[in-house]
Formats: C-alpha cells, structure tokens, sequence
C-alpha cells in the first residue's frame, strides 16, 4: 500500500477547548499521529502566590465551570493537610455529596451531549435534538438534577459559595436534601432506561484495545466506599502512593507538540477518569452499578478506551444510589450547626479528589501567616494527554485502510471519550453582526 | 421566574469575566421585583435550563465583536450572523449550540445580549485599564436596560 493520508483537524469539536488532530501517512505508513494542545500555557498557580488560606478555594473554583466543585474540594483538601484541620463526619458526608453532583451532571453532559451525537451517526446535539427530541429533554433534565445536588449543599454548582475549609458558611435544611433524595429516586428508571438504550446501540463504539496503566484513588484503611473524595493513590500495576506523594505518580514531563505538561509512571503513558476508576474499584460498585455493566457489556478490566463513556454510566448508576443512602445517614445523623473556627499556621499539604475526567491534584505550601507560597495543581486532562497520544500511534496502522473521513472521525471519537478540558477554562463569545 | 441576568465569563482570565464584574455590582442597586442577578461563572448548557425557566434574559458577557476595546453594544439572538458564530465559545456547548438547543426541545424567552468587547484575556485576575476605566459606565448601562426591558410587555 502506497497510501499517504496528511490530515490535520483544527479544534476537534465537542472536546472543551482547543486541540488539533495530526496525522501524517507516507507510502502507507504512519510518520507522526498525535493530539496537539493549542491551548496558551496556564498561569493560575503563580496566581495563587501570596494568597491567604481563606481566599484560595473561591480562586482554583474559577478555573474550570464543569469541575468548579472539584477544584474547591482538592484545594479544601491541600490546604486542610498543610494546616493541619480536621473536618467532621458531617463535613465529609457532605462534600461526598457535592462530588457526587458534579460527577453525575458533568458524565450526563459528556454522555448525552457530546458521545451520543457519534453513536447515533450525527455531526452534533442539534440534529440529536430533532430526532431524539424526548432524549435531549431527558438529558437536560439529568443534568439540572446534578446539579440541584451540588446547588443545595454548596449554593450554586459553578460558584460553589458555601464550601469552605473545615466546614460550610451555611448548612443546608433536611428538607432540601430529601427533596434531592425524592428527585434522585424519581429520575433512577430514566437512567436505567439510558442503560438499555446505550447497550442496544453498543456495537456503534469501537473495538480498540490497548493495555495501558491505570490510576485513581483507591480505597484506604480497609474502606468499602468506591473512592471518590477520600483514598489512596493507587495504580493498576499494583502500587499506592499517599496523596502528599503524587509527584511519584505524575512525573511530569514536556512535549514539543504541546503547550500542556504530559505524565507518565510506570509505562510509557497512564489513563485517568472513570475507566481507570471501573478497571481499578470494580469490587467497590454498587451492585446496581455491576447490573448495568452486565448489561453494557463491560468488564473490568476494560482496556479498550472509547468505553470510557460506558464506564461513566455506570459510575452515574452508582452515584445516584449512593447519593440516596448518604441523603439517609446525614439526615439520620441531624444537620448540627458545628465550630468551624481554626489557626492558619506554615505547612505544606496535597490533596487528591476524583472528578468527572479523573484524579485532581492540588498541593500547597503556606507560611507561617497562612498565605500561599507555592501552589501546584495536576488536572486529570494533563495526565491522560501521553495515554492519547499512545492510543493514536497504536490505533492509526490500523484504521488507514478506511476513508480520510472515517480515520479522522475515529481519531476524533477517540478524544472526546477521553472528555478531555483543554482550555480550563475560558468563555469567550464571538459575535459576528449580520 | 422574571427577568433573569446573567453575568457571564471566568474571573480569573482579565477582561473575559467582565459580565460577572458587572453583575456583581448590580447587587448595590435597588431593582424591580421579579428581578434576578446571577453570576453564571462558565456556565455552558446548564444556562438554558435557567433560561427556559424565565420570562425574559440579559446575557452580559465579554464578546468579540469587531469594535474597540472597551466599546459596549446590546443586542438580540436575531442580530447574529450564526454561520459566522464560532463553535468554541462556551466551555461545554457554545452558547449558539445552547440557544439552538432551547429552540428546538422548547420556547425560548426574549433574551438580549450585552457585550463588552475585551482588551485582554489572559490569565489576570484584575480588569485592564482600558475597560476599568469605562466600568461605571457599563454598569449604569446595564441597569438602564434592566429597567428598559423588564417595562416591556412580552408578545
């Protein structure tokens, strides 16, 4: 085969932020595939320099509107292990719960919007909308229910307002959250219903499979709970790290292709997000979570990464039933006004959070009148960006045999499975006049 | 739900959180019932939910919209080219893609936009000078129109 194939897709769509597809083919080999980060290089952790203790969670909220939640809680976290403050059960209970409505309405955003439009043949939402009209209602629904959890506790999901160290500014009622408890329960057999949908149209995801390492949180002290916000570093090649030792695990690196840091650990590249969370906590699931992977057709471990998206439902199964039974025990427990008070003091500390694209790290050092001097923070997209790039060199031999269009499209799949949040995170509206 | 306003854009990139600024100190004036501030941060499609939910919108954000920096200019869905609207705008759907949406699954509201066109967007957490400068003025423009539209009757 003499084929040569030099295609360039400039802001694959669908993806947050900007990143261009390359491949290059000679005489029917591949001379360079790989995802390039356009994105100007960010700048928020020499931001936070200088920054008092009480003021750095609202900041790193600003710096992403899907994961705003999870960003506090990494940073809550960091800066609780550098000050040494410990927060109550009834604290803890409740950012779980403000995790749990970030995952779900970010996974409904990435299922529904951005990989439904490729397994029903469409170029976007819009024509989804029109043929699947009750489908996008159903989505839009789900995805304002995450949201109403997070709101209730935190005051508003992209600006959580509430969420503090060692505690809250302001609690919530016992009767919001069991109307969040009543929604949840009333909005299960729609996302049952996605289930079945999803897996009737299963055979639409493509079959590419490549081994790789995976990383996320993993349970700590004998804990029976899939981790989400409390846990261990652990890898799939069987090593935990605690979370002050992260740097063991990111090793970050640079690229020429890209203007954003690469990873890697103990293989040329490793996956983070709800796959490497199925691969690695499977034992932890719900079993109303392990139903719906039966039914979708995914065990762990699952190498093939465009079942990303699968092992976000799934996620979004168990997350649901869990939100309801924490909905019971802090209710049970009764809402207690506590003493949120503490004493900034010189430390350094790291946190470590699993958000809807994977883990987050926040790690700070504070002097001794509580204000920040240094600050580093390792988003899930930075860690997953290596792990792309290995897919593509090992899916690209194998797909050119297929239309300009396919290979781009597949290669496109391919990174939006990942969910990847490049830009992290501006809003910038282009307006042209009539 | 009334008049929703929103402010648009992330705080941390200079000029791009202009429309949160303002909003924010729109909290120091007296407003009509039924008025409603919100610091919409990089809300993406979850806007439209907040959308559908109103009688009427104000969208300000930053945009760039060919004029000079610092200029202010309010406009309706109608006045856009959409074939000329770029695809990345918002953080998760475009607003285009968002408002497209609402128009198909549902009846959108009368919603005006008021733009800022932006000097700078890089990471900052300050405005430049330039639109500092203009602040008050943007903020007495958007609680005029504020006051203008929610007087209007709905067709």
């Amino acid at each position: 085969m003499s084929k040569n194939i030099d295609l360039h897709v400039h802001h694959v769509t669908r993806v947050e932020g900007h990143g261009d597809v390359l491949l290059n083919v000679k005489d029917g080999k591949v001379e360079h595939v790989s995802l390039n980060i356009v994105e100007a290089p960010r700048f928020f952790e020499g931001m936070l320099k200088g920054r008092a203790h009480y003021e750095v969670r609202e900041i790193v909220s600003r710096i992403c509107g899907i994961c705003a939640c999870g960003h506090a809680l990494a940073s809550i976290r960091a800066s609780e292990a550098a000050l040494g403050v410990e927060p109550s059960e009834q604290v803890v209970d409740l950012r779980k719960m403000v995790l749990h409505g970030e995952n779900l309405s970010s996974h409904f955003l990435h299922i529904f919007f951005l990989v439904a439009p490729d397994l029903f043949g469409v170029k976007s939402v819009i024509p989804l909308a029109t043929s699947h009209t009750d489908l996008v209602v159903r989505a839009l629904k789900l995805k304002k229910l995450g949201n109403r959890v997070s709101d209730v506790i935190v005051g508003r999901h992209t600006h959580p307002i509430a969420m503090h160290i060692k505690g809250f500014t302001k609690l919530p009622e016992k009767a919001e959250l069991l109307d969040v408890q009543k929604q949840l329960r009333e909005a299960l057999p729609e996302v049952e219903d996605t289930v079945d949908l999803i897996a009737s149209i299963a055979d639409k995801i493509p079959n590419f499979i490549r081994e790789t390492e995976y990383v996320s949180l993993g349970p700590i002290d004998g804990s029976t709970e899939y981790p989400f916000y409390d846990g261990v570093i652990k890898s799939s090649e069987g090593i935990t790290y605690y979370p002050e030792d992260y740097q063991k695990v990111t090793n970050e690196f640079c690229t020429p292709a890209s203007t954003a840091k690469h990873t890697k650990h103990k293989r040329e590249s490793y996956m983070v997000g709800a796959l490497a969370r199925f691969n690695n906590n499977y034992d932890l699931l719900r079993p109303e979570a392990k139903a719906a992977a039966e039914k979708l057709g995914i065990k762990a471990p699952c190498h093939n990464p465009y079942m990303i998206t699968v092992a976000q439902l799934v996620e979004t199964i168990h997350i649901m039933h869990d939100a309801i039974e924490l909905i019971d025990k802090i209710v049970k427990r009764g809402i207690k006004q506590e003493d949120y008070s503490y004493q900034p003091k010189a430390g350094t500390g790291a946190g470590a959070v699993e958000v809807p694209r994977g883990i987050l790290f926040h790690n700070y050092t504070y002097n001794t009148s509580g204000r920040v001097e240094q600050a580093d923070c390792v988003i899930p997209t930075t860690q997953n960006l290596e792990n792309i790039d290995q897919d593509f060199r090992k899916i690209a031999p194998t797909i050119l045999d297929k239309e300009e269009e396919e290979i781009s499209l597949l290669l496109q799949m391919l990174v939006r499975a990942y969910d990847p949040c490049i830009s992290c995170s501006t809003h910038q509206l282009n307006v042209r006049f009539k | 739900m009334g008049l929703l306003v929103v402010g648009l854009g992330n705080i941390l990139l200079q000029d791009e959180g202009v429309g949160v600024h303002v909003v924010n100190s729109l909290r120091k004036k007296p407003l009509p019932s039924g008025v409603e501030l919100m610091d919409g941060a990089t809300m993406g499609v979850d806007l439209l939910n907040d959308i559908l939910e109103s009688d009427k919108v104000i969208i300000v954000d930053s945009a760039q919209m060919g004029l000079a920096a610092g200029e202010i200019r309010t406009f309706g869905i109608s006045d856009i080219d959409e074939k000329e609207f770029p695809n990345y705008s918002l953080h998760d759907l475009s607003f285009a893609e968002t408002i497209a949406l609402g128009g198909i699954v549902s009846n959108l509201p009368p919603i005006l936009i008021i733009g800022i066109q932006p000097e700078s967007i890089e990471p900052g957490d300050e405005l430049t000078e330039n639109l500092k400068k203009n602040f008050s003025g943007y903020v007495d423009h958007v609680y005029d129109t504020i006051l203008d539209f929610n007087e209007e009757a709905i067709n």
